[in-house]
């Protein structure tokens, strides 16, 4: 206790420059009007797209219509400023009422008990939980005890450039099912001479462990840390990976944010995301088609994603009991649906599953056909941030450059040891 | 002689007053942090404040073992060795045409000196999406020419050039303005003989104009030095230490260690200490060699 004490205050003094520099002012969690009856709720989160602005209408919605009293006030940032900031305003107490971020982060939050118990949300609040699905709900708990509230819910879906399928003499009605497949149309659609490209392969790691699992390899058990990186299966499709970038599918040196910008300009016909490019690629009013990650030898996979709402250690009960009532808010049918609707997201609530506006959704259709492969990669697990950053990046980064894959997989594997080693 | 006491403790005292302010200042913003930095090498502490406990020197033993603080190492004296001399060098060469005082100068010396008035950060974004391969406007350019640009910020050839190459380009107009404002204040009377004994613009400026202002490149060196090991906004931004960790520099390995991945405080703290130890040798050692320089001429 002593020792946290002195570290909190050496801490403290060791930031204080930086704190001063970068971050905004905290916000009061009572209001400070003397209308004791006002609470104001501070929210930071991540979404920096244009999902943030429906985030901050249905937000700002909520401020005009709820009877509570209850303001919540929003501050977007990227995501490495907000796991930068977050442990050390726990630490000092100086953090937010709560946040929304990826579910990724709520075991290591638990593991550093940075996160408050909210297992009696369902009571308190009378929302029934049985009505969300379950394998979306089971991502924000952490043994018996729930930490988050679930927001959103998404998996990793082929978009495809129906145009650009058509030009290239491919059916656009028939997108790939089967690495065999993709193969052949990210070729067929690839035209040096116009600089058009086939096929997304960025460098970030979560789109290649797909490619992985499709063909029965994997990373790592993370239940027993043991290393599954460096097999054969791996070192297979990771060449079949490498000869498509050889053959020019794929531009250099591309990550997945500008993997997006150039589907949505139609530089590349086919690439993965997740439904924050639904929006935009409406806006755009682009003629382009969602399909399911295809399979490889061993079946089709997708890397599962979500957010959930989780309230900060140290939080009162004043803010506790409000913010339990913006996250009920949240799990309305209505506002679930605007958010689907808009985003593209899947619904993950049974009672919207019955709307008739939700039914007859021909993109939501899609996506939630695409839904059914979800696969859990490291959303529980402690060195995951880690093996993404320093052993699958740089490994693909070579891989794609033109290194000798069975070396790289060989030199992964060992950075992979050393991590779960500790 | 009671009287002189008196009157010199007096003006001490105020003397005292008027540097309280800037002690207050450094103390709080770089003593306290400097020794909290040291003590919390020593210990096991992350970002969270969990389990804290007294390391030893078991951080820095980790230090010397780990790869990439050597790669960073080496990241950071390469960035610093190519970044100085070009800044100071291209600072220098503009010099040569700016030392007049006229409208068109001022103007000039002014538009140098604008990109250092903005932010490194905005700076990064606005080069990154120029130099974007895929997506920027140079490569679009090039294209019309049936030029193909290659991903110069994820080609590991390449990355370190451009971020030298930005950072110079924000930064010289600073090191332009110090060196040109030295100019300035050389006797015109100098120029003068030099003229009459038939010197060329370049014969005067390497006989007159840079001996005169040894002591501000000196001063330039030393603190474009210390920016240049501290260099972090334009990598975080541009290529994230990438690619294949070839331009991450000790400061990103510090901010990766510290608040991206592990939020090992302990630890990242250490590798800053070890920076700090970098630094002060080295620009003691520059200091003590331009000060041997001065005395000898």
């Amino acid at each position: 206790m002593k020792f946290k004490k002195i570290g909190s205050i050496l801490l403290a003094s060791a930031m204080v420059c930086s704190l001063f520099a970068g971050c905004s002012k905290q916000e009061a969690k009572k209001d400070e009007s003397k209308n004791t009856d006002e609470t104001k709720l501070s929210l930071w989160t991540v979404f920096t797209g244009s999902d943030g602005d429906v985030l901050k209408e249905i937000i700002k919605d909520y401020n005009e219509t709820n009877k509570d009293g209850i303001t919540v006030e929003v501050d977007i940032m990227d995501n490495d400023t907000l796991q930068s900031k977050l442990p050390a305003a726990i630490s000092t107490g100086t953090a937010p009422s709560f946040v929304l971020v990826g579910i990724e982060y709520i075991q290591e939050y638990v593991n550093n008990d940075s996160l408050e118990d909210i297992s009696d949300f369902w009571d308190t609040t009378g929302t029934n939980e049985d009505n969300y699905y379950e394998n979306v709900v089971a991502k924000s708990y952490v043994g018996d005890k729930l930490y988050g509230v679930p927001m959103q819910y998404n998996l990793q879906y082929l978009y495809y450039n129906k145009d650009m399928f058509s030009d290239a003499g491919l059916n656009p009605d028939a997108p790939p099912s089967t690495f065999a497949e993709l193969e052949e149309c990210a070729k067929a659609l690839t035209s040096a001479d116009e600089g058009k490209y086939g096929l997304a392969i960025p460098s970030d790691f979560g789109y290649y462990v797909q490619y992985l699992w499709g063909n029965g390899g994997d990373v790592i058990n993370t239940a027993t840390n043991e290393n599954l990186l460096n097999s054969d299966t791996n070192v297979e499709t990771l060449t079949w990976l490498q000869e498509l970038k050889k053959a020019g599918v794929s531009p250099d040196g591309l990550t997945s944010a500008e993997a997006d910008t150039m589907f949505q300009s139609g530089q590349i016909g086919m690439c993965l995301a997740g439904p924050w490019n639904i929006n935009v690629l409406n806006d755009l009013g682009m003629n382009y088609g969602i399909a399911a990650m295809p399979s490889g030898s061993e079946g089709a996979y997708s890397a599962e994603g979500g957010c959930s709402y989780m309230i900060p250690k140290g939080a009162d009960d004043a803010s506790k009991k409000a913010v339990y009532k913006f996250m009920s808010y949240w799990l309305t049918d209505d506002v679930l649906k605007e958010w689907s609707v808009r985003n593209g997201f899947p619904v993950w609530s049974y009672s919207l599953l019955e709307d008739e506006d939700i039914k007859s959704n021909e993109i939501l259709n899609s996506v939630s056909e695409a839904s059914s492969i979800g696969r859990d990669w490291h959303l529980g697990y402690e060195y995951g941030t880690q093996i993404d950053n320093d052993v699958m990046k740089p490994m693909m980064e070579n891989i794609l450059m033109g290194a000798d894959v069975k070396t790289e997989v060989q030199d992964a594997a060992g950075r992979l040891d050393e991590i779960v080693s500790k | 002689m009671e009287k002189t006491r008196k009157a010199g403790g007096k003006n001490q005292k105020t003397a005292y007053l008027f540097i309280l302010p800037s002690m207050i200042v450094l103390t709080v913003f770089v003593f306290v942090p400097l020794i909290s930095a040291f003590i919390i090498s020593l210990m096991n502490m992350d970002l969270y404040m969990n389990g804290i406990s007294f390391a030893g020197l078991d951080n820095y033993l980790k230090m010397f073992q780990d790869a990439r603080v050597l790669n960073a190492t080496k990241n950071t004296l390469v960035f610093t060795v190519i970044e100085v001399p070009v800044q100071i060098l291209l600072a220098l060469i503009l010099t040569m045409f700016m030392q007049k005082n006229t409208k068109l100068h001022k103007f000039l010396r002014a538009s140098f000196y604008i990109p250092y008035v903005c932010s490194m950060t905005a700076i990064s974004i606005l080069w990154s999406m120029l130099l974007n391969s895929n997506s920027g406007m140079l490569a679009y350019l090039l294209k019309k020419a049936g030029v193909i640009m290659p991903n110069l910020m994820s080609n590991p050839t390449y990355a370190m050039a451009v971020i030298v190459m930005v950072t110079v380009w924000r930064n010289f107009g600073y090191t332009l303005t110090i060196i040109t404002a030295a100019t300035l204040d050389i006797p015109y009377s100098l120029y003068e003989a030099a003229d009459l004994d038939g010197a060329t613009g370049l014969k005067k400026f390497m006989y007159i104009t840079v001996p005169s202002i040894k002591q501000t490149i000196g001063f330039c060196a030393v603190t474009t030095f210390i920016l240049a090991f501290q260099a972090f906004d334009q990598i975080y931004v541009m290529t994230g230490g990438g690619p294949q960790h070839k331009t991450e520099t000790l400061v990103s390995y510090i901010y990766d260690r510290g608040f991206r991945t592990e939020h090992d405080l302990g630890y990242a703290s250490a590798i800053s200490v070890y920076l700090f130890i970098i630094i002060a040798i080295i620009t003691i050692c520059m200091r003590k060699y331009i000060g041997r320089k001065e005395e000898q001429a």
